[in-house]
């Protein structure tokens, strides 16, 4: 699947797909529309790696269609509401595990036009993460050290909690300004900015697209 | 006073990262804790301390069975100062900061600031008290980070490579601080890299490799004795390769000692 | 075009800080975010919404444009759905973005009302943000799934009124010690500064060396102390540079303003001017002479923004256009130079410290500076990570002829490599010669001497006492060979 359709074309795919789970109005269709759509996560392998996160969407969209029963709809409208859920979350599940975030990036600037700064921050973001989380381990360890105990009630892990994330916050903004000075160095914000992912759309990515436009217009034919 | 008996530990049960050891720590002792990386020597201290549980064999404080303490109930007895000082900071002045620990355990207003005044006193920091910490320079802030420890009451101290990145001067300020606290009848426990330290400041050294401990004894039998220093991820020191190039001018624990001894060996050597 | 008689004369001005810090600010404190996200303590599901609490803080530090701010919540709602699986997506994409704006939005109000002090407004954008962001949500879930109003009135509102809450207390909580830290280290915002222009000058460098550094004096900030005086250096094509001195005497300071950080990042005032390549650092711009001059901090770990090392390398090629073809051929060859070939596809995080730094060093190296300036490189190294590096950069200079200006304090494990050393005292040049000269210099003169190689100071007490050969001792070996080379006829004699 990461091979075989850009990115961008799996945005479109994700987009179509959240489209019609709205569009339809009828159990049935639905019921087809996610087995359509588990088909493409079994294909695609994500139900071999991600099987934890399937199941969870399943488990949640059941949620929803009870509280959608139980708050006075009817076994129909359930229905409806937890297979839409289901269809619009194991797609974009799909876009999410089936693309690089390289490529993700590159697609979101050049196809979806989405300033390079800001998908730039989203990459920088996510790699801190795991940073931050050894991190804020070790300065739970050194305040463990220091006599801090970090159990009791809500209120006391609260505010025990604050004191991991403040010395965070203090080095992370210490961070801040050597990081704006290294982006400068390194010729970020250039107009001109290339990108080692190819993500130009290939004839299998132009077919798909003008599929999902007819199927598109189809399912507003048939149901309108 | 500190007890380790019989342990061994690993981060995941397929390896065991070392297993059988034993020593103890006493009061007044300058201990090194040297070896590979990788070998454990900072896993070692974080048993100490409580940060890690060891796999099987007892820890104890005078007699007391502390094994199964929290890190933060241990803290009472144990300092510890990590690599990175500023990693723990985050209060506004340098004494709340310090008074972070006593107020943890519970002390009254009045004994944490006396505390408090008193730690900063035996680091010499009393008139950064006011200050913010994240403008000190290098040394201050380590010297922040071990008054934190002090202010712990405990009786040991132990500190992940103090002296790295720090320059030749701060590094200096730091021993004799060590020093001075050693005297007063704290144990400093020391994770170093560095053998001119082992060699001129320590009086016993703990050397962690083959998944075990490999030396317990004094710098100048490890550095002289052993064969194996290399293989153990260490290297004699340039003055005590210099003084057993001299057979008759025995063991020299630093450069200033060897070249005091050169000088009036060769001073004798002219007569 | 006017022609400057005294260099050490003209003064040049800029503001303190670059124009990235709203970007990095709202990365960290997004990334802060997410994780305190994951691991929050929580009563019945409830916990306050870190995400947003986050972002408000980095918009209030900052105070970004509002297509800036558009910008944060959308990079807040992409986070929010790689990390959290967030339960429905399409909510969030629409709710941060919207959310941010009116945050923005209070906050630049802020300059009318007078009497809504920080902490006040980090209250109400914490509590108003997290409503309009929460109702965005919850209203679009409800029209599309059709939920009954029961349901939207009485179970999704409340709790969106208790999350709103829960910010409006965690909000300034995180904000004000951030702000404090900003106000210490006088970071703030939006300070009005006179800048000056260079641009009718005509200047020419005195020396036609690499970089010529001539009669500079500089002033951080409002700082009324200079952190360097009357400094003046070349450094010459081919050189091996270390600048030493005591902590604070400006060593780093003269770094920075070999690569324009000082004055173009760290504003403030600077008098004299240093040139590289001929070109005054005040007639171009810090991305520009970057692609002469390559510099990695101390702190080199905040210079690493990508995933992968592969990526790393790619950046600032990136940032600059490069053909993608010439990007992937100069990744392998960067590599290959700082030894870390066969690790393209690592995350970052999983790299060891020496090897992010050796990363940090290839990043610099893909765009092809001439001149390399590391600034206190082995501060964070142990013995055997320091002489490696001094083993890579060494090799850097020797064989692949890039010119290498290096602070340090450690002496002894960069002496076989250097060949010039200058040392710095209270921001002067006090001074400039060959290593072993500079080290002489120091031991004479009784400065900085705790910074001396412990064998250099055995060799020059024994030399002084007459029992020391001609060569002054780099290393053990050195030292035992002559010694053992004396001490045989002594016992003769």
């Amino acid at each position: 699947m990461n091979a075989t359709f850009m990115p961008f074309t799996k945005i479109l795919l994700t987009f179509a797909v959240a489209f019609w789970a709205i569009l339809f109005d009828d159990p049935l269709y639905l019921l087809g529309l996610a087995a359509f759509v588990f088909v493409l996560l079994l294909t695609a392998g994500i139900v071999k790696v991600q099987g934890k996160a399937v199941g969870m969407l399943v488990v949640f969209a059941i949620i929803l269609g009870l509280v959608q029963y139980v708050g006075g709809g009817s076994l129909d409208s359930a229905y409806v509401t937890a297979l839409r859920m289901l269809c619009m979350t194991w797609i974009f599940l799909l876009l999410l595990v089936s693309t690089s975030l390289q490529d993700l990036t590159a697609a979101l600037v050049t196809q979806c036009k989405i300033p390079y700064a800001y998908a730039f921050m989203f990459t920088a973001a996510l790699r801190f993460v795991p940073d931050f989380v050894a991190e804020s381990k070790a300065v739970q360890e050194a305040q463990a050290c220091r006599g801090a105990d970090h159990s009791g009630s809500f209120l006391k892990r609260m505010k025990s909690y604050l004191y991991v994330i403040q010395p965070l916050l203090l080095k992370s903004l210490g961070r801040s300004e050597m990081m704006a000075l290294a982006l400068e160095l390194r010729g970020f914000g250039n107009e001109d900015h290339s990108f080692v992912s190819n993500v130009t759309m290939r004839a299998q990515d132009y077919v798909v697209t003008i599929l999902l436009a007819v199927i598109t217009i189809g399912f507003v034919y048939l149901v309108f | 006073m500190l007890r380790v008996s019989d342990v061994a530990f690993g981060y995941v049960p397929e390896q065991t990262l070392f297993k059988d050891v034993s020593f103890t720590i006493e009061s007044g002792e300058f201990l090194a804790v040297g070896g590979r990386n990788g070998c454990g020597k900072t896993t070692i201290t974080r048993l100490l301390v409580g940060l890690e549980t060891p796999r099987t064999g007892r820890i104890f404080y005078n007699d007391t069975d502390i094994t199964g303490w929290t890190p933060a109930k241990r803290s009472q007895y144990i300092g510890y100062v990590f690599q990175q000082p500023d990693r723990q900071m985050f209060r506004p002045t340098v004494a709340q900061e310090v008074a972070f620990g006593p107020e943890q355990q519970g002390y009254s207003r009045a004994e944490v600031k006396e505390i408090t005044a008193q730690a900063l006193e035996r680091v010499r920091l009393s008139d950064k008290a006011d200050a913010y910490p994240p403008l000190l320079h290098r040394g201050e802030k380590q010297r922040v980070a071990i008054a934190s420890a002090l202010a712990m009451q405990s009786e040991i101290l132990i500190l992940d490579e103090p002296t790295s990145g720090q320059d030749g001067t701060e590094t200096k300020e730091l021993l004799g601080l060590l020093q001075s606290l050693r005297k007063d009848g704290l144990a400093i426990v020391l994770i170093t890299h560095d053998m001119e330290i082992i060699a001129s400041q320590c009086s016993r050294v703990l050397v962690m490799g083959n998944q075990t401990k490999a030396f317990d004894g004094s710098p100048e039998e490890l550095f002289t004795k052993r064969d194996d220093l290399e293989a153990l991820g260490l290297e004699r020191p340039a003055c005590v390769s210099l003084s057993m190039a001299v057979p008759s001018l025995g063991y020299c624990a630093s450069m200033e000692e060897f070249t005091k001894r050169m000088i009036t060996y060769k001073q004798q050597g002219g007569r | 075009m006017e022609r400057v008689a005294d260099i050490s004369k003209l003064v040049y001005r800029h503001k303190q800080g670059g124009q990235f810090r709203w970007v990095t600010v709202s990365v960290l404190l997004l990334a802060i975010g997410a994780i305190l996200h994951l691991v929050s303590p929580s009563v019945a599901g409830v916990t306050p919404n870190w995400v947003i609490a986050t972002y408000c803080v980095a918009i209030q530090l900052t105070r970004p444009t509002y297509k800036q701010a558009v910008g944060i919540g959308l990079v807040a709602a992409l986070i929010t759905l790689m990390t959290s699986k967030s339960a429905f997506p399409y909510g969030n994409l629409a709710s941060e973005p919207i959310a941010a704006l009116f945050c923005a939005l209070l906050v630049h109000g802020q300059a009318r009302f007078a009497f809504v002090g920080e902490k006040t407004l980090a209250i109400i954008s914490g509590f108003f943000t997290t409503v309009l962001s929460g109702a965005i949500f919850v209203t679009l879930l409800f029209f599309i799934m059709h939920l009954p109003l029961t349901v939207y009135l009485f179970g999704m509102w409340p709790l969106v009124l208790v999350v709103a809450l829960c910010n409006a207390v965690v909000t300034p909580l995180i904000y004000m010690p951030a702000h404090h830290f900003f106000e210490k280290q006088g970071f703030v915002a939006d300070r009005k500064e006179e800048e000056t222009s260079h641009a009718n000058y005509d200047l020419k460098p005195a020396s036609q060396a690499l970089i010529s550094v001539e009669h500079v004096t500089y002033y951080y900030g409002s700082s009324k102390s200079s952190a360097i005086k009357d400094v003046s250096l070349v450094v010459n094509k081919g050189d091996f540079l270390v600048i030493t001195g005591p902590a604070g005497c400006g060593k780093s300071t003269i770094c920075q303003a070999m690569v324009g950080a000082v004055p173009q990042f760290y504003g403030g005032q600077m008098q004299g001017m240093v040139f590289v390549e001929g070109q005054a650092v005040t007639q171009t711009t810090i991305p520009k002479l970057a692609m002469h001059v390559g510099f990695v901090p101390a702190d080199y770990d905040s210079t690493l923004v990508t995933m992968t090392v592969e990526e790393e390398i790619a950046f600032a090629m990136e940032n600059r256009g490069y053909d993608p073809a010439r990007i992937t051929s100069r990744i392998d060859q960067v590599l290959t130079q700082v030894g870390l070939k066969g690790l393209e596809k690592r995350t970052i995080t999983g790299l060891s410290g020496g090897q992010r730094q050796r990363l940090a060093i290839g990043a610099v190296l893909a765009t092809n500076p001439e001149i390399l300036v590391l600034d206190e490189p082995t501060s964070s190294l142990d013995p055997a990570g320091t002489s490696e590096l001094y083993e890579l950069v060494g090799r850097l200079n020797k064989e692949e002829g890039i010119t290498l200006v290096v602070v340090d304090h450690n002496l002894q494990a960069v002496l076989p490599y250097a060949n010039r050393a200058i040392l710095v005292m209270d921001g002067e040049i006090v001074k400039d010669a060959s290593m072993l000269d500079t080290l002489t210099y120091m031991y004479e003169e009784r400065l900085y001497t705790d910074a001396l190689p412990s064998l250099f100071v055995g060799y020059m007490q024994l030399k002084a006492a007459g029992y020391a050969g001609q060569a002054p001792w780099i290393c053990v070996a050195d030292a035992l060979e002559d010694i053992r080379g004396e001490v045989p006829t002594y016992v003769k004699g």
